[in-house]
């Protein structure tokens, strides 16, 4: 009955409209009054306290900033212009453009908004201008974001090693194949949709030189993805700091390097990354008393209870929670479902054998999913409103994209190996 | 009377907004030099562990205060979007009343969190209130731009909008 209680009503308030964090916050609130009496409120406050100020979070304000540094300082502009050399003339070229430049620009930020946002404005005014029309390059743009968090570095993966007590490292690995196999899996789509709707061709390679400049002025861009990773691999940095080497790479080169960066741009920008992390931010510190409700009112044994009824087979229980997270993702944000999901659903996978960074791969490529699924998806909105057409625009062109990332959720929650070799081969912080 | 509120309302948000870039910025140089530091142990820095979360809770909550402020905290709007504008203003008073009360909780507990720690951290021999305290003290505001919204809500003159996220 609590259970119930708790977990629709946390969805009910939040599909009402109450602000995301507030509603964690109140349901908690509630809870704790109905269960245990007024008095223990004070537990409430020590409980966000500690959630806002667990260090690991410290890198979301960093790569948010470093993303937002790359796209106001020209530095996105350059990986779009290096993704163009990679297709040549084939058919649909600037979609799978769009696709390889996400690839890039994801092993930089992070964030699959800041990529919609950022190289979403270039990718999208390209496509537009070599004759796509704005629904497909608003939908393809939209649903190659998704890549971002997927592949190192990720605030989604941050966030749940946080929460979960599971190694970001072992995470940031285990995103790699995974990210790649979506960037494949979209590309292959659009080839198909390429020859059906005859798109046009890409331009081919311009002159050497033209290459070898547009390839030198890109290189230090370039070099950032594997420096993150080198600089938290060889232990230089923890992937926290690592987020600040990422921004201060970022400014430099819009600053300095590229010079597209002015001093009060800088300041905006550092405004506006503080305000978004806020949006992220204000919801984990509520989680965290929430998360600390479930956990004392037992709900995630009650979860894990009414699963096993339905099946003793771990394969069974993960495609039922891969569906209701879907479900879950087309209504409420994804770092919400997080937030509502991991305490319920860690013990549950831990008890059917799951390792917990397999269970963070599953968790974050099903929120980004959610990300480009209607009604409630924020990259959807984001393309929307830079293409100025309709949500119900992109929603019809979606469903093919939408269906390969699906299937490559299925591969990679029923093959764990996809997630665990990397970071097993490496020795990073995998249980088993 | 209404020119002085909109001053204070200004100075709130224009002291938010540089003690947040503040704070971020303090961070930066923190974390940097711990990345430097590690590689060249010159010194130590004082305190870091101290300084990074007293910075860290302000950034949080100040930040927060200022989405709060704008009515852009993220939303979602999907049912309210399709109801007349009748229901829709009365859905938006419950919510700006439940905010209201919330941000009430904050500010009750978490004076009584402030006061009952009476700690000093282990280094700087900060009082850990100046820490603790950033909740009730943003709470306060927050409760008191609810009621602003509350207002303007009931006479029609604005609503809160949704406003996206980033981490996704």
């Amino acid at each position: 009955m609590l259970v119930s209680a708790v977990l629709i009503g946390v969805c009910v308030v939040i599909m009402l409209g109450v602000p995301i964090a507030v509603a964690l916050g109140l349901v908690a609130i509630g809870t704790m009054v109905a269960t245990v009496g007024p008095d223990l409120l004070v537990i409430f406050i020590q409980r966000t306290y500690a959630g806002t100020t667990s260090f690991p979070l410290l890198a979301i304000p960093f790569f948010v900033l470093a993303g937002n540094l790359m796209n106001v300082g020209g530095t996105t502009e350059r990986i779009f212009q290096v993704a163009q050399l990679c297709m040549g003339r084939v058919r649909g070229g600037l979609a799978h453009v769009n696709v390889i430049g996400s690839v890039i620009f994801a092993g930089m930020s992070g964030s699959a908004v800041a990529d919609a946002a950022g190289m979403g404005v270039i990718e999208h005014r390209a496509m537009t201008k070599a004759g796509y029309t704005s629904r497909f390059a608003a939908t393809i743009t939209a649903v190659s974001s998704t890549i971002g968090p997927i592949i190192p570095p990720s605030i989604p993966f941050v966030i749940y090693g946080s929460l979960a007590n599971v190694s970001v490292g072992a995470l940031f690995l285990a995103g790699i194949v995974p990210g790649l196999l979506m960037a494949a899996s979209l590309m292959a789509v659009i080839a198909l949709v390429a020859k059906r709707m005859d798109l046009p061709r890409g331009e081919g390679l311009p002159p050497l030189p033209v290459v070898r400049g547009i390839i030198l002025r890109a290189l230090p861009a370039l070099l950032l993805p594997p420096a993150i990773l080198v600089v938290i691999f060889t232990g230089i940095a923890t992937p926290t700091e690592a987020a600040v080497v990422a921004a201060g790479y970022a400014f430099v080169l819009g600053r300095f390097v590229y010079r597209e960066l002015a001093w009060s741009d800088t300041l905006a920008v550092i405004w506006d990354s503080a305000r978004q992390t806020a949006q992220v931010m204000f919801i984990i510190a509520l989680a965290a008393p929430f998360g600390w409700v479930l956990v004392q009112q037992q709900i995630p044994n009650a979860v894990l209870a009414s699963l096993l009824t339905l099946s003793s087979e771990p394969w069974v229980i993960l495609l039922v929670i891969n569906l209701v997270l879907l479900l879950f993702g087309m209504f409420i944000e994804g770092i919400a479902i997080m937030i509502i999901a991991y305490p319920v659903l860690l013990p549950v996978i831990t008890q059917i054998g799951v390792d917990p960074v397999h269970f963070g791969v599953i968790l974050v490529l099903n929120i980004m999913i959610g990300l480009v699924t209607p009604p409630v998806g924020l990259c959807l909105y984001v393309m929307a409103g830079i293409a100025r057409i309709s949500i119900a625009e992109i929603t019809r062109e979606i469903w093919p994209y939408v269906l390969a990332l699906m299937g490559v959720l299925l591969l990679i929650t029923f093959v764990p190996a996809i997630s665990l070799w990397l970071p097993q081969a490496l020795g990073y912080g995998v249980a088993r | 009377m209404m020119r002085v509120l909109t001053g204070l309302d200004r100075l709130i948000a224009g002291t938010c907004k540089v003690a947040a870039i503040a704070c971020l910025l303090g961070l930066f140089v923190l974390l940097a030099l711990a990345i430097v530091l590690r590689l060249l142990p010159l010194f130590t820095i004082p305190g870091y562990d101290e300084l990074v979360e007293l910075l860290f809770i302000w950034l949080v909550m100040l930040t927060s205060l200022a989405l709060w402020r704008e009515g852009v905290l993220y939303r979602v709007m999907l049912f309210e979007d399709l109801m007349p504008a009748a229901a829709k203003r009365l859905v938006e008073i419950a919510i700006n009343l439940a905010m209201l009360g919330f941000a009430l909780v904050l500010v009750v507990y978490g004076l009584d969190f402030t006061r009952m720690s009476g700690e000093t951290t282990p280094f700087l021999r900060l009082d850990k209130a100046w820490f603790y305290g950033a909740i009730p003290a943003c709470a306060a505001l927050m409760a008191v731009y609810s009621l602003v919204w509350l207002w303007r809500v009931a006479t029609g003159r604005g609503a809160l909008e949704s406003s996206a996220t980033l981490a996704g």
